[in-house]
């Protein structure tokens, strides 16, 4: 459509040019006898531009520059033209998009970079809680065990101090006896029985200790 | 004096007839083809490496790209698309005939009504054959602007006529005076200097005042060469927009 629409105002104006100099080889050269003496014989009082005898060749000379302009311009040049700005503006385009998707990459790994981050830090203060946490339990449970063998220790200590201190007064009644019985033979002297002597003297620490 | 008309005169250089037309290649012809060969050599020269980084050169050439297309993207929309070769070229034979013309003892040929009006009628005739051939009959519709009411239609339907007969007239008629009325304000200057050196050492440096002049003239007269080729251009594009849309 483009390309005949532009042959066709192509054609349009040759056409137009080549009708205007049959017409004016049909007028001015006829009409231009007849007046061209006059004209001539007023000297060149008028403009050039208004004298008809030059306009066939004005025409003719603007036709063929201006197909001839038509002809290079719209072959040769204004594709090379455009091409060259298309081709400009694809570039760029393709320049713009590729810095486009290096910076989402780049966003990309940024994020990746910050989420890795993130998880070592969260598993570092996990570890470190661990730790700290196992070694608490740790440390209770040797400090429990320590003390419940202490309070043990303590438990059969005190069993066995009471055992001695339980046989260091029975046998603390023995002596009393043997001394009760003793000075009983001086007083009376007579010996006296050691049974009967143990059996007061216990009965004696009973009746304390009640 | 010089006389400042004479910049304009067609000078024929090489005779040529073809069937009883006078196709004579002239002084007008040759600046043509210098502007045909500076623009597509200086841009085949500029695209040819396809450098992704481009060089002064390129920049040039792709800057030229984007000014018509973002002039036919804003005036006409993303359909104006398949002119873009046309206004393309239509802006580089102006622009070429304008700024060429900038060099003293070239030949301007944008200051010829007869050029300029071939170009306006190029694009005159690209509007009504491309709308009647997509729009049929619908086309002249443009005649009639929307929200007008009927008993309106007779005043109406003959000012827009004459409205858009009269494009391709203002469209040349305003480069060729811009340029024409330019160059002969710089010749008719340079001129008193000239004149004004014959006075003696007075002359001298009262013609230095016009030469001053004439600096900023230039240079001024650079702007309206530039201006104008995007003033047809754009005009162009404006009423290329009928072809693509109606009721705008």
């Amino acid at each position: 459509m483009m390309d005949r629409l532009n042959k066709l105002a192509a054609y349009t104006f040759c056409a137009f040019a080549f009708g205007v100099q049959a017409a004016f080889a049909g007028d001015p050269h006829h009409a231009d006898t007849a007046t061209h003496g006059a004209e001539h014989a007023e000297g060149s009082a008028g403009l050039p531009q208004f004298n008809p005898e030059h306009f066939p060749t004005q025409i003719f000379w603007l036709a063929v520059t201006f197909l001839v302009m038509y002809a290079i311009f719209s072959s040769r040049i204004l594709p090379d033209i455009s091409g060259i700005l298309e081709n400009r503006r694809m570039h760029i385009d393709n320049d713009l998009e590729t810095a486009d998707r290096l910076r989402k990459e780049a966003d990309d790994v940024q994020a990746t970079y910050e989420a890795q981050l993130g998880n070592a830090r969260s598993e570092a203060k996990k570890m470190v809680n661990d730790i700290h946490s196992s070694t608490k339990a740790k440390a209770e449970a040797h400090l429990q065990s320590l003390r419940e063998k202490a309070e043990k220790d303590m438990h059969t200590l005190e069993i066995r101090l009471q055992s001695a201190k339980d046989e260091a007064m029975e046998q603390m009644g023995t002596i009393a006896a043997e001394v009760a019985s003793e000075a009983a033979a001086k007083i009376m002297g007579a010996p006296a029985d050691l049974a009967q002597a143990k059996n007061v003297v216990q009965l004696i620490s009973k009746r304390e200790a009640a | 004096m010089a006389d400042p008309i004479h910049q304009f005169e067609i000078k024929t250089l090489i005779p040529l007839e073809v069937a009883g037309i006078d196709i004579a290649f002239t002084n007008s012809s040759l600046w043509m083809m210098i502007g045909v060969v500076l623009s597509t050599l200086t841009l085949s020269l500029a695209t040819r490496r396809k450098a992704l980084v481009p060089g002064r050169l390129q920049v040039i050439s792709e800057m030229l790209y984007e000014f018509v297309a973002n002039m036919i993207r804003e005036n006409i929309g993303s359909a104006g698309r398949q002119y873009f070769p046309l206004i393309f070229t239509l802006f580089m034979v102006v622009l070429m005939g304008n700024l060429l013309g900038m060099i003293p003892y070239s030949f301007t040929y944008t200051s010829h009504i007869i050029v300029t009006l071939a170009l306006a009628m190029l694009i005159f005739f690209t509007v009504l054959v491309i709308g009647v051939i997509r729009h049929g009959p619908a086309f002249f519709s443009f005649l009639v602007p929307p929200g007008v009411p009927v008993w309106l239609f007779p005043l109406i339907i003959p000012i827009e006529l004459v409205s858009f007969l009269a494009r391709p007239v203002t469209l040349s008629v305003r480069l060729f005076a811009n340029m024409m009325a330019g160059h002969l304000m710089l010749k008719v200057f340079a001129g008193f200097s000239v004149s004004m050196l014959g006075l003696g050492a007075a002359g001298f440096f009262a013609g230095l005042v016009p030469m001053f002049f004439n600096v900023i003239l230039i240079g001024f007269e650079f702007l309206i060469a530039l201006l104008h080729a995007y003033v047809f251009t754009v005009l162009s594009c404006i009423y290329l927009k009928d072809t693509v849309e109606l009721h705008h």
